[in-house]
């Protein structure tokens, strides 16, 4: 049976179960109030998101899922790489920098670990090796700062300031 | 006025110092000259960064140092005139110490819209940019995928907003790889914790507050005690170290002999307890470090000692062998001596470059510090097996009654009774790991699994005495992982372990040492007994990693994999050990229970033939594999081909050490085109035909640059030669493995087989059940491991070791993923 998502501005996209099982929120959604078949508001997400975030668990619908159980897996690695993507996510996640941060505040909220991780790799990785003011640049941040601040930061960190 | 008896007793200290060190020239690099210097050095950074002297940024090399002593003695020298040159401090900046912490007050500020201090720029637009107010669980979610500190220290430097998740992610797990930045540490730590009155330097530097020089304001007596814990400890281990008497943990005037200037102090102050941490945040920054990672072979290591009080949320502390190929020297006991404070607090100690000369000084630390410790882990030097030592531990388990995780490896434990003491006194014991301990015997086999209700992880490796009465084990379903390398072991036991491990997931039986006739025997002696007690009894089987015995067939093994949800198999042998060979008949029979595996490991196994593997993955045996190691194979770049029709779930592949799979070969996989015709002969043929066919046969899009990118000039990259195509054409089925996409079957010569790609551009299908290769990259490739690239592109990557690590199977992995699986969330080792 279908699922009817809603996003904030209305707009509605009905897909698979399966799809939207890749969402936490939604599958435990689902199996709490089962298929009524009612559209599931979402107004945290807009529709232009929303659509992207389907495009992926549609993509990713038969990929296992990881289970609670597996996540704290005593045989499996943590040491992940952050440029570890494969080729169609790497194209997916080519978006402008807002959109991009959309697309993160939807997985956290739905609940979608591997976009979620999807997302914060590709930032990671776009700072990677980046100055300060590069990164301020970058996502349009203001350096709030006095210079003394700035100045104890240095001192306190200067430890890490080289590779 | 005790800021200015701070100043000159540091000062002091200081003279003293460099007296001591023009005592001693003879060798520069002796630990107190070492010891002399650094602490010194930290003196003037913290001096300097309260505003008491005035320093030019110290140099770094240990020889560079000790050359410019006379510059530091000229520092010295200004010192004395310290008083005149403080800066005054205003009653206001009285109140903001109690908010010292930074990260709080930032992260207030931003509450309240901004910087007391500053006014917003309301012209900057696009201040509401999302990535200013993403929650701080999303921000601290993307700092924890960076890895670099110097990314790290970048963010740090952001914003208000950034500042504090940036510097929780740097500061939780601190890795100290250099003698630099080990002392930048220390003094970014120290620092930290200087109240923020005292920071008036920059303000002062910067002309700001120029006034009322030598004046010290009354409210700095109360800041004294907030001083004192950092410099005080400063002083004492500079006089600790010069033998200048008073006890490590508390300035009284009573013992030994004492300099002047140091009695001068203590005689106008009450004794100060300073072993204690400072409560609050009085750490500064130091209070957030979880787990501090050190070099085992850096004598400035002992530098911490000066700021051990400042890091008292310290878990978990680990000298590692770092940044040195090999064996380097081993951990001197001094350094170990000076931090037995740290020590005292963590939960999770791990020392590697373990030798015998600091071993007495390691037991006793062990026992008399050692209370609080669930997580130990001690490693003999690397060139060694082991080493010998009349100390053992068995007189210092007892004083750790909380372990739940013992690795030693090459450390003399004791005896079988030192085991049983072990045993006895922590009764906590989840995670137990004996490597090449020299004294014991297969008896602590039964110990161990018999005696802690709770063993999760056995670990045995080089024990072979043998058994002194057959193994009688209890039922223990708690036990997952069971690992034994080069260890007596028989099929009697794995008939015994098989049966009352209930739950086993993982087991390595790993035999590597081909020089011992004994381990030779034993792995001779082997049968499918022991696979066949696996199949039958356990059902729980996730990991096998097997070192297969000549006595030992595939038809058992595959048994075991299909009663067992078994998911990574690893064959692996080194490529120079005559122990554990597997051919292209064992292979072929393990047949289709391979299906389900994910992670397959064929390291070193150097009789493995293209042809096998060719046909072994077309027949769809590998369908299921997402990672898999062909290290050091002597196969050609017909097995990339068919891995790309074979393998549709392939994520990551090894091929380091393949001779001759060429690094365009590579490419050509990760870009997902035909690359069996870019062959590597190890001479360069003068055979005119080969290249016209090359550039001819290309239906892929790179693969017509093969031979003319070759980087190395000893090899060429050809088309097919004839007696690969000879090979291929055995093959049942469709011959061309090669390019299945791209040639039709049979191809009897590589001359043909281009004239038919030319001729008839027709894609065939393999025989088997598989989707058709598409011509494009693997779906799921991430990441191939190679050397055969002189740099890494995107999804290549040139490491040697990097699989292993990846499938968690080399053993630092093993154990870590084991203790972390078993400490639970929150607990850092």
């Amino acid at each position: 049976m279908p699922v009817v998502l809603q996003a904030s501005d209305n707009q509605q996209f009905t897909i698979e179960k399966a799809v939207a099982e890749r969402s936490m929120l939604l599958k435990n959604m689902l199996e709490d109030v089962g298929e009524a078949g009612e559209p599931i508001p979402l107004p945290n997400v807009a529709g232009s998101i929303l659509k992207k975030v389907i495009e992926y668990c549609e993509h990713h619908k038969e990929d296992p899922v990881p289970s609670a159980e597996e996540d704290k897996d005593a045989f499996e690695s943590s040491r992940r790489k952050a440029d570890d993507i494969d080729e169609w996510d790497a194209q997916f996640i080519k978006v402008g920098n807002e959109e991009l941060f959309e697309i993160i505040l939807a997985a956290n909220y739905l609940d979608i670990k591997p976009l979620l991780d999807l997302g914060c790799k590709t930032v990671a990785n776009m700072i990677k090796g980046k100055t300060p003011e590069q990164i301020r640049e970058m996502f349009n941040i203001e350096n709030d700062f006095t210079p003394e601040e700035e100045d104890q930061i240095r001192r306190e960190n200067e430890w890490a300031a080289d590779a | 006025m005790p800021d200015k008896q701070i100043t000159a007793f540091i000062a002091d200290i200081l003279r003293f110092g460099l007296e001591r060190l023009s005592l001693v020239p003879a060798d520069k690099r002796s630990f107190e000259v070492q010891d002399a210097i650094a602490a010194q050095e930290l003196a003037v950074d913290v001096l300097s960064s309260i505003g008491a002297v005035d320093s030019t940024p110290p140099s770094t090399s240990v020889i560079e140092e000790i050359e410019t002593v006379p510059a530091v003695e000229d520092g010295i020298t200004a010192d004395q005139n310290v008083p005149t040159e403080r800066p005054s401090i205003e009653e206001s900046d009285i109140s903001e110490n109690q908010h010292w912490n930074r990260a709080v007050v930032l992260a207030r500020s931003i509450g309240m819209g901004g910087s007391p201090r500053k006014e917003n720029k309301p012209d900057k637009q696009n201040l509401n940019a999302i990535a200013s107010h993403l929650p701080h669980e999303l921000l601290l979610h993307i700092f924890e995928w960076v890895d670099e500190l110097p990314t790290l220290y970048s963010c740090s430097l952001v914003s208000r907003y950034w500042n504090p998740v940036a510097q929780e992610v740097l500061w939780r797990e601190v890795l100290l790889d250099n003698a630099p930045r080990l002392r930048r540490f220390v003094r970014g730590v120290a620092f930290s914790a200087t109240p923020r009155v005292a920071r008036r330097s920059a303000r002062t530097r910067a002309g700001l507050v120029p006034k009322n020089f030598g004046e010290v304001p009354k409210a700095f007596e109360e800041l004294g005690e907030l001083i004192k814990p950092g410099l005080m400890n400063i002083a004492n281990g500079a006089s600790r170290r010069f033998g200048v008497g008073s006890k490590p943990t508390t300035l009284t005037p009573s013992e030994g002999e004492t300099h002047p200037a140091m009695l001068k102090v203590i005689a106008e102050r009450p004794p100060l307890v300073i072993n204690k941490p400072p409560v609050g945040r009085l750490c500064g920054l130091g209070s957030m470090v979880k787990k501090l990672v050190v070099s085992s072979s850096e004598q400035k290591v002992i530098l911490l000692q000066h700021v051990s009080n400042l890091l008292n949320n310290l878990q978990s502390l680990q000298f590692q062998h770092l940044n040195i190929e090999g064996s380097g020297p081993s951990l001197d006991a001094r350094i170990l001596n000076s931090l037995e404070t740290l020590i005292d607090r963590v939960c999770s100690l791990t020392i590697e470059d373990v030798d015998s000369p600091c071993w007495p000084d390691l037991c006793r630390i062990l026992r008399e510090h050692g209370g609080r410790l669930r997580n130990l882990n001690i490693e003999a030097v690397s060139e060694i097996d082991a080493f010998e030592s009349s100390s053992d531990l068995s007189d210092v388990f007892p004083s750790m009654p909380g372990l739940e995780f013992v690795r030693l490896d090459g450390i003399p434990v004791g005896p079988n009774a030192s085991i049983e003491r072990l045993v006895s006194s922590c009764g906590c014991l989840q995670a137990v790991t004996l490597d090449y301990c020299l004294d014991v015997t297969m008896d602590i086999l039964m110990v161990l699994w018999n005696g802690c209700p709770q063993l999760n992880f056995l670990g045995l490796a080089g024990v072979v005495g043998p058994l002194s009465s057959p193994l009688q084990l209890e039922q223990r379903p708690s036990l997952k992982t069971l690992r034994l390398v080069d260890c007596d072991v028989s099929d009697e036991m794995f008939e015994e372990m098989a049966l009352k491990a209930t739950g086993l997931e993982m087991l390595r039986l790993v035999f590597e040492d081909d020089g011992c006739e004994g381990i030779v025997t034993v792995s001779n002696e082997l049968t499918d007994r022991t696979l066949d007690a696996l199949s039958t009894h356990s059902t729980t089987l996730r990991i096998v990693a097997l070192t297969r015995c000549p006595n030992m067939t595939a038809k058992a093994l595959s048994r075991v994999i299909r009663n067992n949800p078994v998911s990574t198999l690893d064959l692996h042998k080194h490529p120079d050990c005559s122990i554990g060979g597997v051919d292209d008949k064992f292979l072929r029979e393990l047949g289709t229970s391979v299906k389900k595996v994910r992670v397959l490991n064929l390291y070193g196994q150097l009789d493995l033939t293209e042809q096998c593997i060719v046909e072994v993955a077309r027949n769809g045996a590998w369908t299921g594999l997402r990672s898999l190691s062909l290290n050091n194979l002597t196969v050609g770049p017909s097995v990339l081909d068919t891995l790309r029709v074979g393998c549709p779930a392939l994520e990551v592949l090894s091929l380091v050490d393949c001779p001759k799979i060429a690094a365009e070969a590579i490419r050509g996989f990760v870009e997902g085109v035909s690359v069996a015709h870019m062959r590597v002969i190890e001479e360069v043929s003068g055979r005119s035909d080969k290249s016209d066919v090359d550039t001819e046969s290309s239906v892929g899009a790179s693969s017509g640059e093969g031979s003319g990118s070759s980087s190395e000039p000893a090899k060429e990259i050809l088309p097919t030669p004839s007696s690969t195509s000879a090979d291929v054409a055995s093959v049942p089925g469709p011959g061309a493995t090669a390019s299945s996409s791209s040639s039709l079957p049979p191809s009897p010569s590589p001359l043909s087989s281009a004239h038919l790609h030319r001729r008839f551009p027709i894609r065939t299908l393999p025989s088997f059940d598989s989707p058709p290769a598409p011509p494009s990259p693997l779906r799921k490739l991430r990441r191939v491991y190679t050397l055969a690239l002189d740099t890494e592109e995107t999804s290549v990557v040139k490491r040697r070791d990097a699989w292993f690590v990846d499938e968690g199977l080399d053993i630092l992995s093993l154990w870590e993923n084991a203790v972390r699986g078993l400490a639970g969330r929150g607990w850092v080792f």
